[in-house]
This record gives C-alpha cells, sequence and structure tokens, in this order.
C-alpha cells in the first residue's frame, strides 16, 4: 500500500505489518483483564492517588512513620476471636486478644475429598499469596450496586475479629496440567482440536467451545465453556446451572456452596470452592482480587451461556504451622501498598472485617491452595463506597519464601 | 444479516452480537498492538488496553452491530482512550517518564520475552510520529481499510491514504540506518 516504485517504503510496511501482527500483551495478561471484566468494569476513570509524583525521600520516611504510629496506636484495638462465644481471651499485656486455637495438631484430619496427606509441611517453602488488583488503581465496580473493590494505597487499622484457627492448617498442591491432561479433560466433554486453527488451547465441540488455560501466577488452571448452543432451560437459573453441570460432567467433585447474582451477561451461579478446617467452618476460596471464587456458571434468557471453572486437579495436601492472629492484624496494617506518599488523597480506612480463606497460587511446576486472612473494610470516596481489601498468609512467615 | 454504510458503501454485517468474550479474546492482540503504537511503551499500552475493554464492556449493551462492525466499534474506543491519555500526560513528557521508566536494558523480563527487539524499536519509531500520522499508521496496520480510517479520524479515505503514505516517509526518518535497511532480526 505504499507509493509505487518506492522498494524501501515497501520493505519498511511489510516490516510495520510483522510487527503489528506480532506485538503481544505480556503472558497472563488476557487472562487478568477478563477476570477483571468479570467482576464488572466501570473503572475506566483514573483515581486520585493513582497519579501522585514520586516519594520524596523525607516524604517517605515520614509516611513510614505514620504507618508504623497508626500500626501501634491501632493495635490495642485489635479483637480477634469471638468473645460471645467465651473463646479465651489472651495476651492482655499487648492489648490483642487471642482467638481460640482449637484443635491443635489436629491439622491432618482436614482431608477434603479424602486426600492424601502428607508429612507436615513437605512441600518445602511456599510462595506467598498476594492479591493481584494493580496497586493504585482500583477494583472493578460490580453491577449490583456492592461496593468496589480498592487496592490502592490507604492508611489502615483493624478492628476485625479474627476467625477461630488451628495451629496448623493444609495447604493443597497440584501439578500443572499437560497438554494431554487438557486433550483428555476436553475429550471427556465431547470436545477436540478437529477443524480449529491457531491457539493450541481451544476446543470445539458441536454444541461448545472449549477454551482451556493453563495456570498464572494467582489463577489455577481453568476452563472456559462458551458459544453453547442447545442444553437445559428453565427459569431458575441454579437449577438450570446444575442440569447442564450434570449433563457434562461438569458438577463440581469439591464442597462448594452456591449463590447467584445479577450481571450484565445474565444471571451468574457462584459455586464456590470450601476447603475444610479442622474445628472450624470451611474456608471459601477467593481470586486474586479477593472475591469469591470457584465455578461459575452465567445463565441468560432461561439457557446456560458460559461455565467458567478451574480444571480438575490432582491435590495432595500437607500441613502447615499457622500464623498467629496478632501478628497476622498486625501484617494487615502493613501489607503493601501501605500509606502511598501520605497524602490527603489517601483514604483511612477500618478493616473491620476478617476469614480465612484459600487462595490459588502458581508456582511453576506446581500450583497451591494456600490458606489467608482476607481483611476487608469500606470507605467513601466522591460519593462511591468502596472496599478495601487486605490479604495476609495465615501460615506462619516461616513458611513462605 | 444486516447492512450498514460505511461511507457510501453498504457492507454487510451480523445482526447478531457475538458474546463479549469472543469479541474480547478476538481482539485484545489488535488492540493492544494499535495503543502499544501510539503510546511507545508496554505498561501505558496495558493500562489503556485495559481501559478500552472497560468501557467497551460498559458499553457493549448499547452496541448495535447491524450500525457498525465490531472492528470500527473498538477502535473508536481504543483511538479516543490513546487520545486521552495524550492529553492527559503530555505527549513529550509522557515520553520522558517512558524512556525513564523502560530503558532497554531494564524491561521486565516478561514483556521483553513477548516482544522481539525489533517490534518494539518499531512501536516505538511509530509513537513519536507526528499525531495524525501515528494514528493512521496505527489504525491501518490494525487491519482497518482507509475508508474505516478516514471514518475514524473525520477525513476521506484520500485523506486517509495520504497521511498514512506521509506517515511512512516520516517513519523511515525516524529509524537508524542499520535498522531501516537491514534484514529483520531472527525471533
Amino acid at each position: 500500500m505504499s507509493e509505487p516504485n518506492d522498494p524501501e517504503l515497501d520493505e519498511l510496511e511489510g516490516r510495520l505489518s510483522r510487527a503489528f501482527a506480532g506485538t503481544r500483551p505480556r503472558r497472563g495478561f488476557e487472562d487478568e483483564l477478563w477476570a477483571r471484566l468479570e467482576r464488572r468494569g466501570s473503572a475506566g476513570r483514573r483515581w486520585p492517588w493513582r497519579r501522585l509524583a514520586p516519594w520524596p525521600a523525607a516524604g517517605a520516611l515520614a509516611a513510614v512513620l505514620v504507618i508504623g504510629l497508626v500500626a501501634v496506636l491501632a493495635l490495642p484495638q485489635l479483637t480477634a476471636g469471638h468473645p460471645a462465644s467465651g473463646s479465651p481471651k489472651t495476651q492482655s499485656g499487648s492489648g490483642v486478644s487471642q482467638p481460640a486455637r482449637g484443635q491443635a495438631g489436629t491439622a491432618g484430619a482436614a482431608r477434603p475429598n479424602q486426600l492424601p496427606e502428607a508429612a507436615a509441611g513437605s512441600f518445602g517453602q511456599l510462595p506467598s499469596p498476594a492479591l493481584a488488583g494493580d496497586p493504585g488503581s482500583p477494583g472493578t465496580a460490580t453491577s449490583t450496586g456492592a461496593p468496589v473493590p480498592y487496592f490502592g494505597p490507604a492508611r489502615l487499622t483493624v478492628t476485625a475479629q479474627l476467625p477461630a484457627t488451628p495451629d496448623t492448617l493444609s495447604v493443597y498442591r497440584y501439578p500443572q496440567p499437560t497438554a494431554a491432561d487438557m486433550d483428555a479433560f476436553a475429550a471427556r466433554l465431547g470436545a477436540s482440536r478437529a477443524g480449529v486453527a491457531g491457539t493450541p488451547t481451544v476446543y470445539r465441540s458441536a454444541d461448545f467451545r472449549l477454551d482451556l488455560a493453563p495456570a498464572s501466577a494467582f489463577v489455577e488452571p481453568r476452563f472456559t465453556v462458551s458459544g453453547i448452543a442447545g442444553g437445559a432451560t428453565g427459569s431458575d437459573a441454579q437449577a438450570v446451572a446444575d442440569q447442564f453441570l450434570s449433563a457434562h460432567g461438569l458438577t463440581p467433585s469439591w464442597p462448594a456452596g452456591a449463590h447467584s447474582a445479577d450481571g450484565p451477561e445474565g444471571r451468574t451461579v457462584l459455586y464456590q470452592r470450601q476447603f475444610p478446617i479442622a474445628g472450624a467452618s470451611p474456608a471459601g476460596e477467593v481470586d486474586q482480587f479477593g472475591a469469591a471464587a470457584g465455578l461459575e456458571v452465567v445463565v441468560a434468557a432461561g439457557a446456560v451461556t458460559r461455565v467458567r471453572g478451574p480444571l480438575p486437579l490432582s491435590l495432595e495436601s500437607s500441613a502447615y504451622r499457622s500464623r498467629g492472629s496478632q501478628q497476622a492484624a498486625r501484617d494487615a496494617v502493613t501489607a503493601p501498598p501501605g500509606a502511598g506518599n501520605g497524602g490527603s488523597g489517601v483514604p483511612q480506612v477500618v478493616l473491620n472485617r476478617a476469614v480465612l480463606a484459600y487462595m490459588a497460587v502458581g508456582d511453576g511446576d506446581h500450583g497451591y491452595y494456600l490458606p489467608v486472612y482476607l481483611f476487608s473494610g469500606t470507605f467513601s470516596s466522591g460519593g462511591v463506597t468502596m472496599e478495601k481489601r487486605v490479604v495476609v498468609p495465615a501460615l506462619d512467615a516461616s513458611q513462605h519464601r | 444479516m444486516g447492512f450498514v454504510y460505511v461511507g457510501l458503501r453498504l457492507r454487510p454485517v451480523p445482526a447478531e452480537k457475538p458474546a463479549f468474550e469472543d469479541l474480547y479474546r478476538g481482539y485484545i492482540d489488535r488492540i493492544y498492538a494499535y495503543v502499544r503504537s501510539q503510546l511507545g511503551n508496554a505498561a501505558d499500552a496495558e493500562d489503556v488496553t485495559a481501559q478500552v475493554f472497560m468501557k467497551a464492556y460498559q458499553a457493549y449493551g448499547r452496541y448495535e452491530p447491524r450500525h457498525q462492525t465490531p472492528s470500527a466499534w473498538l477502535f473508536k474506543i481504543a483511538r479516543n482512550a490513546a487520545l486521552d491519555q495524550h492529553r492527559q500526560a503530555g505527549r513529550q513528557e509522557r515520553l520522558r517518564q517512558a524512556a525513564a521508566r523502560e530503558p532497554a536494558s531494564e524491561v521486565a523480563p516478561d514483556i521483553l520475552a513477548e516482544e522481539r527487539l525489533i517490534y518494539r524499536e518499531l512501536m516505538e519509531a511509530v509513537s513519536r510520529l507526528p499525531d495524525r500520522q501515528r494514528e493512521a499508521i496505527g489504525l491501518r496496520q490494525s487491519g482497518l481499510s482507509f475508508l474505516e480510517v478516514g471514518g475514524l479520524m473525520s477525513c476521506s479515505e484520500d485523506a486517509a491514504k495520504m497521511l498514512y503514505h506521509r506517515g511512512l516517509r516520516s517513519l523511515r526518518g525516524l529509524l537508524p540506518p542499520e535498522a531501516s535497511q537491514s534484514p529483520e532480526a531472527p525471533a
């Protein structure tokens, strides 16, 4: 398309075409962005604290001191456990209540799905779980008017009652699926690569498209069924979802709690994965944004339009020493990205909720489901209710790299 | 099947809306490459690409495929987002920051691994072109027809061609002699 008789421009144009065709976002970006979109995106606008100038050294020092002071002042207010239920409170000297750490040494009994139990801590030091929200940017709004997740800097205090946690917690490990594993999973659903050009993780059947995604840093290997033709229909979204999953052999083999909510593409039924905790309520899986995770089924106009969930994985488990609630609360206050430059635009947030949860973390040839404390608290900015989320590993710091 | 006017021509377009995920996965690489060519660095390109699809996701309910091809619709959003980015930061300041933040020897390994060096050099050269030439090169190389490029840039098809060719000549002048004349480096 360049001017005639100018081979040099022709050559340049050819190189440009190859450059555009060969320029791709980094690996994992597509799935990360899609995950954000799925959490519902209104976050096109930027937030004031995103564009703040780099810290001057003195400002940074002052901010660190402020954080430390806030942490020290906040600690006496920290509470843990459930006083109403008579959980023992200790460590009055520090002003921090200690939750019941019952069932000490019983973590070996926490065996979801009769998993084989390896020796305690047998996986070695583990990667550290963390939220993958873009530091300094907002999360994405939900369509239901729920608070907008926020991952930027904030001044934090903790008033949450931490859940009772055993002395040890189970860690679950899985090997990354091979291409043969993915082919086998697709074949089980009646899908194949026949007639599919290009991306080796796309499969098709007569009734749907199947995308298989290998694990990334914060997402376990997942499948997505879309472009669905036919299937169950009905007015009860969960019943339709249940029927579709059963018909295709996709009903979760792991414990799950189902709930549903309206979204832009229809009603989403989420089967949140549950991990048993010895002597306590199960802990739900959360994703890299701190939102409930598991298997999602989107139902629109009475029919299933998309299914997304973790690939079946072979799990083994091992018990690791847990982190004390006092330490977890301290770590929440100082969790990155901290208080930014300490300017007036940085919100002050009281983290008044804390739950024990599990997060998927990829690490080379293996991935893990790791226990975490998920702290949260809301604040208002420009008339919008936002939710600050902080994740702190629930295992003792020595167990992580 | 419906039809949409593109300039004076009727062009058939599918009347059915594709699933947004199909649109997303089908276009994310092209949108990213376009934005990358307009902004000159990978970090900003990711940021703006995310904004593009956030906006598209929000507006998808109002998108009417009978009136606009998905390509024209998405690239209109992308063009506006890239222009907004230029306006916000100031182009020269942004380039200065990009140069300071992303020196050749300190680019994140995962980004480097995804971009061949020769591509990166070309894309950054495109980002330094005059605004209109840069847009014409970016949109055309993203697969849009000159008619569509002109439509997005509010000019005629011929004017879009002219901007594109001027852009090619300017680009040749921006590239170092060895880069503009040597054959492409192997991957």
